[in-house]
């Protein structure tokens, strides 16, 4: 466990802010305690201070995990999310996109989304803008990117795909050994 | 500034380049051809990289040039990442050369050798310890003792189980063993002791400390308190009541007085009054100038008269005159002047000794009167003193007075010894036997008597008790008068110049208490200027004389009850003078044992001033009040305060008591009681100068360190010195002041604290050199040992390593600071991505706007939480619906339900009876309530498998004919009824037995069928005939089966044996 270098703390926060922006902030800086992100095992943790210091009498081996992890530090430097951080994501989206109760199942099971299956999207997303994708019923089912602009997919075809899958909730059951 | 940069940019300075990714064919010229045109190139080395089997990896040089850094940024420019002969070249500033540092800093080094460090007291310490021991080791014959680093924890080499502890202790380790014997616990001090807490100085603690005052961090322990350490700490037990009593006598003088400390406390405050009138007399009220001039008249007379020997007598003609005058005078100037005659009479025993003197001078040799001269100064002076020193502590003034007194009365009783005096006083005159028997210094009270009895004698003439207090003054003084005066010889001429010094610091204190009168004023300037001269003896004589004068002038102001104007007082002064510079020229003689006798007095007074400098300010101060009071012109005012002081000073009588006197005059009873009183005050008036004088010293133990500030508030008093205050009329400032010496106390404790502390590290000195228990015993001989070896090794020392910080509290501390710095560089970081502006915006949104997702948990009780349930319209309406539903069934269920429940149990109920009785099939009971059906149902069955079992034998077993015929025969006609029964009841009973028994009624048919069943209903012979019948038949049958199963048999025979030969 070691806070992230600069390097590392650019990659997470750029990645995260294709989803939110600039409500980063609002995660670092919480008016309910002190938070920071954690690196454990090439995983980012995000963690309250309270949480961090206890866990850091825990050995490295046997410290699983603490907080919420965010994402994956790869190998070769990339920065991968994980459906935990949705949590996180989804109260701060800029972008969001709705999936019609049809087409969530196939979201859930790793499928883009289509045209057909969009129930609604925010205005003004751009293309390869990062979204939280949500049932119609405004929970949160995971993210993605935006395959087409929202202007694009006034007019795409029906089965063109609108939103890249990246994280689902699905994965909870189906990564389950690898969530963390 | 521009300039100079661009200065230094062109300016050619040495680098090393390091030139990377060459290509193997490149040499050091290409390099210097290349690189020459931005710089010189001093030296170039080419180095070619190889792996293991020799290829080559790659190429690269360091490069030594004298570039610019313009230039070098051009050649990074142009080279950097440029391709030359297929390789990309890397162009990067390189690290110094390894001998070029090296070379660089050995030159350093010898440039500036190390600096001599300025070794701390410890550090040579240590060094010291290090030495002595390489001496003891080299002793040994240890060479190259080299000292490994030692922590606490490392054995003890050559013992096991020692280990070295911090500070170099030796501690064993302990082997426990558990009780059960299982184990073995080892316990290493060395890990337990190293916790060393370094305090930090934040704020917090330095907060607790500082804030925190002295008091608060001491305490008293419970412990008896000795009567002087009360004391000490200001706490005296009788104080309240001797206040009363003081009160009490400020009413009746000497009446109530119960100890000789409140006499002294008189005296002293005779000292103050008398200072008090004189400053009344500089306030300058305006009553009666008449009687100012009639003063001026005495004084004149007294003046004229004093040139010579012959003064006295004249002074004491002039008082007579006075007298007559006074006895002329109308009936309300009676007081006055009969206060004045007291005075008058004061001024008279002043003169009258100094008649006593000329007459012993007439008579006896010059010597004795010296003596006696220099008595009368020293009286003067000490009254003078007293007077000045009204601020002085009334111990102190007490002592003066006491001898003045004394010497005063020394001289009375000498000068009634001298026959001369009878001419002098009239009133006098008329005792001289009586005075001469109190001359007797042994008889106190004798003489005190015939003091008395003169005092009469003298009122006949006044009619007053101020002569009767005169009188008292005369006996008291004439007890001691011997003493005294041989006291004053013998400490004048030791103690001369402490008693300066002390003079100095009493007059000082007189000026600062009495700045405010005129005639102090002069007097104390008069008084500095002895004190400054030693050999002005002439001005002191004087000043003595002037306090004389002044004491009678004040005194006779008092008595008149004028307030006196300031001419009248110059009037005074002029007189005083003059009287004084006749007293000069007469006593010039006379003068070097006169200075050294007031020196004594003085120093008595001086010491004890300093001892009770609070008092004296606060005398001082009411005093000062007084005199204020005094000033404002009301005379009433000025009479009430004037009165009790004029009753202290001068005769200790009551101002109303005098006045009672006044108005009935040759009361006699009074002088009785005040005389009483005043035998009893003289008795204890000596047993307790003996515990004042303890007192006082103990005083002046404590004051050593506060000479510097005599303010009231810095003392604490005796109870007298509060009494006295008190006893002025101005008891507001008197509370005051005592109450701020109330609050002063504790700083008496100080010093007492400190000598407990000190008697504290006394004790650990001594605890020091004792034995420690652990070193005690055979086991402590060896840990001593061990410690001598170890002890002193200054290995052990113990570090700063072995400091522990506050460990939490640093610890949050730096992760705090830790995590702020972490946020602020993320922050920085979010910045660089989103943009300044875009994170900054959302500052204020922060606080609201945030909530933590994680930590929301779902509650289903509370209302905010609907929004986190789905809601699913349709399934909720669908499941509402049919919840509503069964409800309603439920509703109506129970209604109806509650009859036909009741009908259907009652039913079942008696049919449980009758039915659920047989469902228990194996129990007795209901098998014997069963009836003979269920029984026979048994039977049947039993015989029905009897039955099966010997038909299955029969056909298994090739039983003969005849058995089975006999076995019929057994079995008889039933055989056929049983089967019939059993395919009957096998069919019916055996699934459903317990339900057809449900359905049997009494009286049943089937029940009566059945019964016949088991009874025959042929004949014996119609059974034979039916058996007669049958036989044929079976047996025909019976044979054909018996024959064909012989040839089965036959044929598995044959079959078996017909395989066996082929085999």
């Amino acid at each position: 466990m070691r806070p992230l270098t600069e390097d590392e703390t650019k990659l997470v926060f750029e990645k995260l802010s294709k989803y939110i922006g600039e409500n980063i902030r609002l995660l670092i800086d919480r008016p309910d305690g002190a938070y920071c992100f954690r690196l454990h095992r090439e995983r980012i943790y995000y963690v309250s201070q309270d949480i961090m210091k206890r866990a850091a009498s825990v050995s490295r081996k046997q410290l699983v995990s603490m907080g919420t992890c965010f994402g994956k530090l790869t190998k070769s430097m990339k920065f991968h999310l994980n459906i935990t951080a949705l949590d996180f994501l989804a109260p701060y989206a800029k972008y969001k996109v709705w999936v019609k109760p049809g087409s969530e199942q196939s979201f859930l099971y790793g499928n883009h989304i289509l045209k057909s299956g969009l129930g609604r999207i925010t205005e003004n997303a751009g293309r390869y803008q990062g979204v939280v994708i949500y049932s119609m019923s405004d929970i949160p089912l995971g993210f993605g990117v935006a395959a087409k602009s929202t202007q694009e997919c006034r007019h795409a075809d029906p089965m063109t795909i609108v939103v890249f899958h990246q994280v689902d909730i699905g994965q909870y059951l189906r990564n389950e050994d690898t969530l963390l | 500034m521009p300039d100079e940069t661009k200065v230094q940019l062109a300016q050619p300075v040495r680098k090393r380049l390091f030139i990377g990714g060459l290509h193997q064919d490149v040499t050091a010229d290409d390099l210097q051809q290349r690189f020459g045109r931005f710089g010189s190139v001093t030296s170039v080395d080419v180095r070619t990289k190889r792996d293991s089997q020799g290829q080559i990896v790659n190429v690269f040089a360091h490069m030594d040039i004298n570039i610019s850094e313009t230039n070098f940024k051009k050649c990074s420019s142009i080279y950097n990442d440029t391709k030359w002969k297929g390789h990309t070249m890397k162009v990067q500033v390189a690290k110094e050369d390894f001998l070029t540092k090296l070379a660089n800093e050995r030159k350093e080094a010898k440039e500036n050798p190390e600096p001599i460090r300025t070794k701390t007291r410890k550090q040579t310490e240590q060094d010291a310890a290090k030495e002595r021991l390489e001496e003891n080791m080299t002793k040994a014959g240890v060479e190259d003792f080299l000292m490994k680093k030692a922590v606490p924890g490392t054995p003890i080499p050559g013992e096991t189980n020692w280990i070295v502890g911090k500070f170099g202790r030796v501690l064993p380790i302990m082997h426990m063993q558990r009780k059960d014997k299982r184990s073995q616990m080892t316990h290493d001090p060395s890990k337990y002791v190293h916790y060393v807490r370094k305090f930090k100085d934040d704020a917090k603690t330095d907060q607790l400390i500082t804030d925190r005052p002295v008091e608060d961090l001491t305490w008293q322990l419970p412990e008896e308190v000795s009567d002087i350490d009360r004391k000490r700490m200001g706490v005296f037990p009788e104080y309240a009541h001797k206040k009363k009593i003081k009160r009490e006598n400020q009413g009746i003088l000497f009446k109530n007085e119960s100890s000789q400390k409140k006499q002294v406390l008189l005296w002293s405050q005779d000292g103050n009054q008398s200072s008090r009138e004189k400053s009344k007399s500089s306030d300058g009220d305006f009553e009666i100038v008449r009687r100012n001039g009639n003063i001026d008249g005495r004084r004149t007379d007294l003046v004229q008269l004093k040139p010579y020997r012959a003064q006295i007598e004249a002074n004491v003609k002039s008082n007579q005159s006075t007298q007559v005058e006074s006895n002329q005078q109308g009936h309300r100037d009676v007081q006055d002047l009969l206060e004045q005659y007291n005075l008058d009479s004061d001024e008279d025993s002043c003169g009258s000794a100094d008649t006593d003197e000329i007459c012993n001078f007439a008579k006896k040799s010059s010597e004795p009167e010296i003596k006696e001269r220099e008595i009368l100064t020293n009286w003067a002076e000490d009254y003078y003193s007293k007077e000045k020193t009204a601020a002085m502590s009334g111990d102190t003034s007490e002592f003066d007075g006491f001898r003045k007194e004394e010497s005063v009365t020394g001289r009375r009783t000498q000068s009634l010894n001298s026959s001369g005096v009878a001419e002098k006083n009239g009133r006098i005159e008329s005792k001289p036997d009586d005075k001469t028997n109190s001359v007797l210094p042994s008889n106190d009270r004798e003489a005190n008597v015939p003091a008395r009895g003169r005092i009469p004698v003298q009122i006949a003439d006044d009619s007053d008790d101020t002569d009767s207090d005169g009188s008292e003054r005369e006996f008291e003084e004439g007890v001691r008068v011997e003493e005294n005066d041989e006291d004053i010889d013998e400490n004048g001429d030791e103690t001369d110049d402490e008693e300066y010094e002390s003079n100095n610091d009493a007059d000082v204190n007189e000026e600062h208490s009495d700045g405010d009168d005129e005639d102090d004023e002069e007097d104390d300037d008069d008084d500095e200027e002895d004190d400054d001269d030693e050999n002005s003896e002439e001005d002191e004589i004087e000043n003595s004389e002037a306090e004389d004068n002044l004491k009678e002038t004040t005194t006779h102001s008092h008595v008149q009850y004028n307030a006196k104007d300031t001419r009248n007082l110059e009037d005074k002064f002029v007189s005083h003078q003059e009287k004084e510079h006749t007293v000069n020229s007469r006593t010039e003689t006379t003068v070097e044992e006169n200075v050294k006798k007031e020196n004594n007095s003085d120093s008595y007074s001086s010491s004890e001033d300093e001892g009770d400098a609070s008092d004296n300010d606060e005398q001082s101060s009411s005093s000062s009040s007084a005199s204020d009071s005094d000033s404002s012109n009301s005379s009433d005012a000025s009479d009430g305060k004037g009165t009790p002081r004029r009753t202290l000073s001068v005769d200790n009588v009551d101002s109303e008591a005098r006045k009672t006197a006044l108005a009935s005059p040759g009361d006699q009873t009074k002088h009785r009681q005040s005389n009483q009183i005043r035998l009893e005050s003289v008795k204890k008036r000596q047993a307790s100068i003996l515990t004042q004088k303890a007192a006082i010293q103990e005083a002046l133990k404590s004051l050593d360190s506060k000479k510097g500030t005599l303010s009231a508030r810095t003392h604490v008093r005796f109870d007298s010195d509060d009494e006295s205050s008190e006893a002025d009329g101005t008891p507001k400032n008197k509370t005051a002041t005592s109450k701020m010496n109330v609050l002063k106390r504790p700083g008496l404790f100080d010093s007492d604290e400190e000598e407990t502390m000190d008697l504290g590290a006394e004790a650990n000195d001594e605890d020091r050199f004792k034995i420690k228990p652990h070193f005690q015993g055979k086991a402590g001989e060896k840990l001593l040992k061990l410690q001598d070896r170890i002890g002193t090794d200054s290995r052990f020392k113990l570090g700063e390593t072995f400091m522990e910080d506050d460990s939490e509290d640093d610890d949050v501390g730096d992760e705090d600071h830790d995590l702020k710095a972490e946020k602020q560089k993320s922050l920085s970081v979010l910045e660089s991505i989103v943009g300044r502006y875009a994170v900054h915006s959302l500052e204020n949104k922060t606080t609201t706007n945030f909530r933590d997702p994680s930590r929301v948990r779902y509650d289903p009780t509370s209302k905010d939480h609907t929004q986190f349930e789905i809601a699913d319209a349709s399934v909720s309406t669908g499941t509402s619906t049919k919840k509503k539903d069964k409800s309603r069934v439920d509703a109506s269920i129970p209604e109806v339900s509650k009859d036909i429940f009741y009908d259907v149990k009652d039913l079942e109920f008696s049919q449980d009876k009758d039915e659920n009785k047989p469902f228990r099939f194996f129990a007795e009971e209901e098998l014997e309530s069963e009836d003979e059906d269920v029984e026979g149902l048994s039977t049947l069955q039993k015989d029905i498998q009897a039955s099966t079992a010997l038909g299955k034998r029969q056909l298994t077993l090739d039983s003969s004919d005849s058995e089975s015929e006999t076995e019929e025969a057994k079995h008889d006609g039933k055989d056929d009824m049983d089967v019939t029964d059993t395919s009957d009841t096998t069919g019916n009973n055996q699934p459903t037995s317990a339900y057809r028994a449900f359905f049997f009624q009494p009286d049943d048919i089937r029940l009566k069928t059945g019964a016949e069943q088991f009874c025959r209903k042929l004949s014996l012979e119609g059974m034979n005939q039916w058996f007669e019948e049958q036989k044929a038949g079976l047996q025909g049958e019976y044979k054909k089966r018996h024959q064909r199963a012989l040839r089965d048999s036959k044929k598995a025979a044959q079959l078996s044996s017909g395989r066996k030969p082929r085999r």
